[in-house]
């Protein structure tokens, strides 16, 4: 390929026959959807038959990294895996970070498609571009962090993608782990690599990424430093990282109804104080200027362990209230061990209690599985779920539809769920911002990693949302028409460009999070994009081919029967009563009160700006 | 060049810096800093060819790397 930042080779893994071939990249590809994110749909379509079971070894699994993977740009270590997952039936277009990505292009390698199922359990150990098979009998029914801290010694330098038993035994809400501290895959991308008898994936790369200018991206990282060298809260972002924007969390993870004193309480167990006496040190992706990885120590035992954040360990101490951080951390730490979605899971424990709550479920019916807050049940649900063990182990998991077979398709009003997956957001807490609406259309069901815009940040004025949404690429006639009457700021307008501003950095391979993308404009990326390919084009023309590769993946879910039809808000968003511990009226992004008309009328808004 | 190993998160901006900058690629193996990665970890060791232009002091984002006297 003659553009650089490319590798200009994709990686075809038979598992079948163990066998594996260097591939061209289609250059056209590059041209219609800019690499990492696109070029993946693309792939998937390609590889792809619609209607193939999600656990079907014709169901490929599709890597890829983006031109500035494995480059200096900050926080380009994005991967994303494209495949069928069981949880929803939707094709999802994974992000996960560390070291991964960054190997990939090191050893000469823009995507890697596995095809097939292997006929025993194997690890995959790809050298700048050689496929090794390896039998994995040793390591399967291992836990993630075993199996990674083995492989990590039999291949030094490298980077690990491992499931873990809950993967290996099929569960919908299993998902894979990078280098045991990145997480890649909700939805159960775990269970189809379990599918495919692969326990891992390790990749080493001994090479590296050229760039056309050398000299213009070094000028562009210095200046993108500076800039954050003179962040204000850089200092506390370095020794806190995630936890430390705990006051703007904090809200949001208090259950129902708390008071200040609870607030209070809470901070003290889960908050930067809390965070600092289990603090090791931070780990960061390649190139990443805000680490927001942990290794912790855990006082009582002496365990050392890694977190994903500790920021996930506070969300769910809050949620189920445990008693302290050391308690949230350590059973985080166990559902990563295993290969669980700790969200899904944790819902699921609520779940649960909302059954007991209201009568359709007694402690003694239980299986064992203790009926009440705190670490308990998400460890006992942990093991009961990965072994599908008992007849609630197995029907949890198969995730949600499994739940409503067991306990019945009434019991869906103690859910909050869109295309058979639960909502990470609430907007009855945080308002309906473009991450929370977001989860209503996303082909893939709710995830945390797209529509990362400025309304992640509570109490922003409208000027400063039009100027921040400017930045992601949106013209002035669409900034008209997202900041007009009534809603002064129209969330499904606005949706379609923060999903768009997604497509790009992940077709690119820069980290969508908003405390990374936040420094980052759509002039810049285009130098940026000028600088490591050596193609100029109009920032216009860079937005237009994100875009289409955001369509082509909304085609691709449509493709399996899961198009707009599904777009579907959760009806316990028009409840006011509280569920999981959360609740409150429905309202926008500035505290005014929506019903569902509003929010029909605002998915109208979305499918029209969608198709400008 | 100074390496502080306790204040280093393991992003390898500095190799990548120096790689870019002294032989026009981003590729860890080419930097003036030798890293031994295991796991999330790594650690540096500044190479003879080093000519401490320090851009990876001045680019990492970490104060993982300082100038000595």
């Amino acid at each position: 390929m003659k553009r650089r930042g490319y590798t200009g080779r994709l990686l075809a893994v038979d598992l079948e026959r163990g066998a594996a071939s260097i591939k061209a990249y289609p250059e056209e590809y590059v041209d219609l959807y800019l690499g990492g994110f696109g070029v993946n749909n693309r792939l998937f379509q390609e590889h792809s038959r619609p209607g193939t079971d999600p656990l079907d070894p014709g169901n490929p699994v599709v890597f890829g990294a983006g031109p500035f993977v494995g480059t200096a740009v900050p926080g380009s270590s994005r991967v994303m895996a494209n495949a069928r997952v069981p949880l929803t039936g939707a094709v999802a277009s994974a992000s996960g970070s560390m070291g991964l990505g960054a190997h990939m292009k090191w050893s000469g390698l823009d995507h890697v498609i596995l095809l097939g199922k292997a006929p025993e359990p194997t690890v995959v150990y790809l050298e700048d571009g050689r496929a090794d098979f390896v039998p994995a009998g040793s390591f399967w029914g291992k836990g993630i962090l075993e199996t990674t801290r083995a492989l990590w010694d039999a291949y030094p330098g490298s980077s690990v993608l491992a499931i873990g038993p809950a993967g290996e035994n099929l569960v919908h809400l299993s998902l894979a782990m990078i280098d045991a501290c990145a997480t890649l895959g909700r939805g159960g991308l775990a269970a189809v690599l379990g599918s495919k008898n692969l326990k891992a994936m390790v990749i080493k790369g001994s090479g590296g990424v050229k760039v056309a200018d050398p000299g213009r991206l070094r000028s562009l990282l210095r200046e993108l430093h500076h800039r954050l060298a003179r962040w204000d809260m850089r200092q506390g972002a370095l020794e806190l990282g995630m936890i430390g924007a705990w006051p703007m969390y904090a809200g949001q993870l208090m259950p129902y109804g708390a008071s200040e004193d609870d607030l209070r309480e809470m901070t003290e167990r889960f908050g930067p104080g809390a965070y600092l006496k289990l603090k090791k040190r931070r780990i960061a992706c390649p190139s990443c200027f805000l680490a927001d990885k942990d290794e912790l120590l855990l006082p009582t035992t002496g365990e050392s362990v890694y977190s994903t954040s500790f920021l996930n360990a506070a969300i769910i101490g809050c949620a189920l209230g445990m008693n302290d951080a050391e308690e949230a951390a350590s059973t985080l730490a166990l559902l990563d061990d295993l290969g669980l979605d700790f969200m899904t899971l944790s819902w699921q424990a609520a779940y649960l209690l909302e059954l007991r709550e209201h009568g359709l479920l007694a402690p003694g019916d239980a299986e064992g599985i203790p009926l009440s807050r705190g670490s308990a049940i998400l460890r006992e649900l942990a093991a009961r779920v990965t072994e599908r063990r008992g007849e609630i182990g197995e029907a949890l998991a198969r995730g949600w539809r499994g739940a409503f077979d067991l306990f019945g398709e009434d019991t869906r009003r103690f859910t909050m769920l869109v295309r058979e997956q639960d909502c990470l957001y609430d907007p009855r807490v945080s308002g309906l911002g473009t991450m929370e609406f977001e989860q209503i259309v996303s082909p893939r069901g709710p995830t945390s990693a797209s529509a990362g815009s400025a309304t992640y940040v509570p109490g922003l004025a409208v000027e400063s949302l039009r100027r921040l949404t400017q930045r992601m690429g949106a013209g002035e006639e669409a900034l008209d028409r997202i900041f007009s009457p009534p809603w002064g700021m129209n969330v499904g307008r606005m949706t379609r460009y923060s999903e768009d501003w997604f497509a790009l950095f992940s077709s690119l391979g820069i980290c969508n999070r908003f405390q990374i993308n936040r420094f980052y404009h759509a002039e810049l990326i285009r130098e940026l994009l000028a600088a490591v390919t050596g193609v100029e084009m109009e920032t216009e023309e860079m937005m237009r081919r994100a875009a289409a590769g955001f369509e082509l993946y909304r085609e691709l879910g449509a493709r399996e029967g899961l198009g707009p039809e599904k777009d579907v808000p959760p009806e316990a968003w028009f409840e006011e009563g509280p569920l999981w511990g959360r609740g409150g009226r429905l309202k926008d992004y500035f505290g005014n009160e929506l019903d569902r008309q509003d929010v029909m009328t605002l998915l109208g808004d979305y499918y029209d700006e969608r198709k400008r | 060049m100074i390496f502080i190993a306790e204040r280093c998160s393991g992003c390898r901006t500095c190799q990548l810096v120096c790689s870019l900058c002294h032989e026009g690629e981003c590729n860890p193996l080419l930097a003036r800093l030798a890293g031994k990665p295991r796991g999330t970890m790594v650690s540096m060791e500044f190479a003879p060819l080093c000519d401490g232009c320090a851009l990876c002091a001045e680019l990492c984002p970490y104060g993982a790397i300082e100038e000595d006297d």
